[in-house]
């Protein structure tokens, strides 16, 4: 009987090269994106700061989700059911906490949308009439537009 | 909680979670690691990391070495070293052992690489096991007889 074999990296990468799967498995990448990303560096600890840095550890170990993608979501959540109220001042200018973020990932398989459903459940809890007015599918500026008008009355005879 | 069913037709997973998921307000299995032998990797600083529980469980046992099992080879995040290191702090080496197809399957071996990025960032010392291929999983070799070098 033979015996386990320790490879290295970097005999591992020769044998994976030899054998055609890595370029085979950049290929296939290719065919998605017109470009080469890596996945970005984890986030320092030091962001993971207070209840939102709680939250997120208490969350992690559950979800594929990415911690990153878990803090911002908590902190758009956040931002947004307080509204413009509170705030902090730096030189005289006050510093809102509304917060935009785009998740950038791979349709289906990317987690983007994995790290939003524990914090929306979360935030319901705290306002379930906040929570009915969160919207998606907003295609477009008219799309917003459309989703946030006054009711539309009409008087027919 | 995962439960492994004993019959499967056409396009169904042999494994599945546990999880309220496709129900309102329903919960998340997610993807929990499982560790056997913590106490091995305290001692030695080692570990060895392969796919699926039950196998990590049967090679634990054969080999007496800390085993560390993802649901599946592309189960874990980012924060997965991140993770083992909280876990076990004392964590200075592992042995990736995922089945063997990795030789041939370009998915596999991406999941291979991923893995050793990810172990990379939290300077941990990667090692790759390689076995005869005519077994797939670790434990189809350790149990056929196949001994650590």
């Amino acid at each position: 009987m033979s015996k386990i074999i320790e490879l290295d990296i970097k005999e591992f990468e020769r044998r994976a090269k030899e054998k055609g799967l890595i370029s085979k498995t950049e290929q296939s990448s290719q065919e998605y994106m017109p470009f080469k990303l890596s996945w970005p560096q984890s986030l320092k600890d030091v962001a993971y700061q207070g209840t939102a840095g709680m939250v997120t550890e208490l969350i992690a170990p559950h979800t594929e989700s990415d911690n990153a993608a878990l803090l911002l979501q908590f902190l758009v959540a956040f931002g947004n059911i307080i509204g413009r109220s509170a705030r902090f001042t730096v030189s005289g200018c006050d510093h809102y906490l509304n917060f935009f973020i785009c998740l950038v990932g791979k349709t289906a398989s990317g987690r983007k949308g994995t790290s939003w459903d524990p914090i929306e459940r979360l935030f319901k809890l705290v306002d379930p009439t906040w929570a009915n007015r969160i919207m998606s599918g907003l295609s477009s500026g008219e799309g917003l537009i459309w989703a946030v008008r006054d009711p539309i009355e009409k008087l027919s005879q | 909680m995962q439960i492994r069913r004993d019959t499967i037709g056409k396009d169904m997973s042999r494994y599945i979670w546990f999880s309220s998921r496709d129900f309102t307000d329903g919960a998340s299995s997610g993807s929990p690691i499982h560790f056997v032998n913590v106490d091995l990797a305290k001692q030695t600083g080692f570990a060895v990391i392969t796919e699926g529980p039950l196998k990590a469980d049967i090679c634990a046992e054969k080999m007496s070495l800390c085993f560390i099992a993802v649901a599946g080879v592309s189960s874990f995040n980012n924060i997965f070293a991140q993770q083992l290191k909280k876990e076990i702090p004392e964590l200075k080496t592992v042995a990736i052992a995922f089945d063997s197809d990795w030789e041939d399957k370009a998915p596999v071996c991406n999941a291979v690489i991923r893995l050793i990025d990810t172990l990379k960032e939290h300077n941990i010392n990667i090692k790759i096991w390689s076995w005869d291929t005519k077994f797939k999983g670790l434990d189809d070799f350790i149990l056929a007889g196949g001994e650590i070098v």
